[in-house]
């Protein structure tokens, strides 16, 4: 038995379910469809489950709590869809009683998702977020948290349940896998008209997060610096010019976005990196010779890397040496 | 200001200094064993750089009253003797490196002067040409509303010759340097910037205006003076701005009572960074074009630097050609390009400002 087998033994451990009572068959117009308290999935897709209970029966009755004047969904919110799908007008469900309180209903909720498949980011924050709301003290969280295969470090639960809270865009984000989860939450910090936009434009570039960070960092100094807020400048010609052309790989789009806003955000760094570009070509150093300037032209020392496989080519190295030396646009590099 | 708790180490709750300092200030008083009970007061609130200045910890320095100025590697550093009377300010500017410096930031006051007054006689006796300020730490002159520090240690230095005490301020709190027999041995010095950086960056602090009428009064009575453009900050329109500083600058005082005045462009460690975004979300300083310095300070790409010294200095040598005008924590590059020369080639910059002391200040070196 694996640790997962064992935790769900637990969870139903303490609970009173008793099927003999509790089955009963409910008409599915008095199931409030717009209760989603409960929901951990994220999934939609139901033709698989339609097919099956179509062909098999529902296998697994769903859980409802009944709260007047109809039934709230527990668990099973994919079966009932599929049921209502198939054109059925009532289910049989495991009705609980009324002395269930909130933290079971959760603690079943989460079970029901949790201890059965791997949740997605997105459905472990619903599952931390309905035990956050539920639970008295931050030992219970934990304690819950771990039987239910959560996370039960109270720093990355208080980060994870804040996902489900995001603007529902970047929810969306991150189920299709164009976000992470400290991406989104940083997206999440932002005016949503902000945050969306900049999805729209990460989606639109599939950068990584390395590059979506330096991106966000970029835009946000930039709109800082000139006072004009992020959708604003990603509305500017300047940028719609690199990512409007369909016919434009998006690689080199990525490549001239950075370059745009990086020459933007530091001009005179850009200017003077271009500028010591331009010299180094007018060298024509060739190959087996590299001239690497001080980090941000900060300090005085340049470093001179060469390669050479033989006498030959250590001699060619050496006139080009001489050559580089007196050359004029070496003494415009050094002198800057 | 508005202090809202004096914290008192129960070792010194006797000390006269401690006293008199509770005496004048009315406010709320806790006596604690250890420090760490007042570090925890400050680090649980939602601000603690905030929460720091609000507090007054009266304690002993355990450690040396003289320190050397830490300076940064790899930038040429003016060798300046530290006087470490306290700690933190109750003044708020965007860029102060304090608020990252010390863990937690504490408004903080050493009262055993007895072991003050033994390591300045220790230092005097010496002989040697010292400059030596208390304005590295803390403002020097914020201590005056509950202290007579400043008062002593004028005094002090005033009964010697070899040695002379910058008190580095951005306020107005001079009342208590006159009358004083300073002996020319006190430089009255102020850190200048324009009135947009005052206004936007250095809350709580002296308008420039107050800051130059202040320092014309203690020039009338005698005390050499000196001014820090420090930080010296880029932003449209600066050079036009920081150009009418010097103007108002030498039309209230006069450029041959100058003892010097350094320049430095903004520089700070990257935590910094993120103190001023978290503490000041609408200051715009932190986003010009900074590189990291081989020291791992955040500073403007070199040619700006330089662009806006040579501006400055330009200025200044049109008013006061005579004033030493030194560079704070730059390289020889940006010393030759701003200032035609670099330190090594007259003496080294410690060198030519202990020069200037000893000319404007009387200093004696090596004699009684």
């Amino acid at each position: 038995m694996d640790s997962k087998s064992s935790d769900k033994q637990d969870v139903y451990r303490d609970i009173p379910l008793d099927p003999a009572i509790a089955l009963q068959k409910v008409m599915l117009s008095e199931v409030d469809l717009a209760d989603n308290t409960f929901r951990i999935t994220t999934c939609t897709d139901l033709d698989k489950l339609v097919l099956s209970i179509h062909k098999l029966g529902l296998m697994h009755p769903p859980v409802l709590k009944y709260n007047s004047p109809g039934y709230v969904i527990v668990c099973g919110f994919r079966r009932i869809a599929a049921c209502l799908n198939l054109g059925w007008t009532q289910v049989p469900a495991r009705v609980l009683k009324e002395n269930f309180g909130r933290f079971e209903l959760a603690q079943l909720a989460i079970a029901d998702n949790a201890l059965q498949r791997s949740l997605n980011l997105l459905e472990t924050s619903r599952a931390m977020k309905l035990l956050v709301d539920v639970c008295t003290d931050q030992k219970q969280l934990k304690t819950a948290s771990q039987d239910l295969g959560l996370p039960s470090s109270l720093s990355v639960a208080a980060k994870v349940e804040k996902i489900c809270r995001l603007p529902l865009k970047i929810q969306e984000g991150i189920l299709a896998d164009t976000i992470n989860m400290s991406m989104a939450l940083e997206l999440g910090r932002l005016d949503p008209e902000v945050g969306e936009g900049l999805l729209e434009l990460f989606s639109q570039l599939k950068v990584g997060l390395n590059k979506q960070r330096e991106l966000l960092l970029l835009l946000k100094e930039i709109a800082k610096r000139e006072d004009i807020p992020i959708p604003q400048m990603i509305a500017e010609k300047a940028l719609q010019d690199i990512l409007k052309p369909v016919e434009l790989d998006r690689a080199v789009k990525r490549q001239k976005i950075r370059s745009y806003l990086r020459r933007r955000r530091f001009p005179s760094i850009s200017r003077a990196e271009e500028k010591y570009e331009k010299l180094v070509k007018q060298l024509k150093l060739g190959k087996n010779i590299n001239l690497i300037p001080p980090k941000d032209f900060e300090g005085m020392t340049y470093m001179m890397t060469f390669r050479f496989d033989n006498r030959e080519e250590l001699n060619n190295v050496k006139e080009k040496f001489e050559k580089i030396i007196h050359h004029p646009s070496f003494g415009k590099i050094l002198d800057r | 200001m508005t202090l809202t708790t004096l914290y008192i180490n129960q070792q010194i709750a006797d000390n006269p200094t401690t006293r008199s300092i509770q005496a004048r200030l009315n406010v709320p008083t806790e006596i604690v064993q250890r420090p760490q009970q007042v570090y925890e007061a400050i680090s649980s609130a939602a601000d603690p750089v905030q929460q720091g200045k609000k507090i007054l910890y009266l304690t002993r320095n355990r450690g040396a009253f003289f320190k050397k100025c830490p300076g940064t590697s790899h930038y040429t550093c003016c060798d300046y003797q530290i006087l470490h009377i306290g700690t933190f300010c109750h003044m708020d500017c965007t860029y102060c490196v304090l608020q990252t410096y010390f863990h937690p930031p504490i408004l903080q006051y050493f009262v055993n002067h007895g072991d003050l007054m033994t390591e300045l006689d220790t230092v005097f006796s010496q002989k040697k040409i010292l400059r030596i300020g208390t304005g590295e730490f803390t403002d020097s002159l914020i201590w005056e509303l509950w202290t007579d520090v400043s008062n002593q240690l004028v005094q002090r230095f005033g009964a010697q010759n070899h040695a002379v005490l910058e008190l580095k301020t951005k306020t107005t709190a001079i009342e208590r340097l006159q009358n004083r027999a300073h002996n020319r041995k006190t430089i009255a010095a102020w850190s200048l910037n324009t009135n947009h950086i005052i206004n936007t960056q250095e809350r709580a602090t002296a308008s420039l205006a107050a800051r130059l009428k202040a320092a014309a009064r203690c020039e009338s009575w005698g005390y050499p003076l000196a001014f820090h453009f420090d930080p010296l900050v880029i932003y449209e329109g600066c050079e036009e701005d920081y150009k009418q500083v010097i103007q108002d600058l030498f039309a209230n005082v006069t450029a041959d009572n100058v003892v010097w005045i350094s320049l430095g462009t903004l520089r700070f460690p990257p935590a910094l960074k993120t103190m001023i975004q978290k503490r000041f979300p609408d200051s715009k300083i932190i986003y010009e074009e900074f590189i990291t310095g081989p020291d791992g300070k955040m500073r403007y790409f070199k040619p700006l630097r330089i662009k806006l010294y040579r501006k400055i200095i330009a200025c200044i040598r049109e008013l006061a050609p005579a004033v030493l005008v030194y560079l704070c924590m730059e390289d020889d590059e940006v010393w030759r390009e701003s200032l035609g020369f670099k330190p090594s080639e007259i003496g080294g910059l410690p060198h030519m400002l202990d020069a200037s002391a000893i000319r404007h200040c009387n200093l004696k070196p090596g004699g009684s």
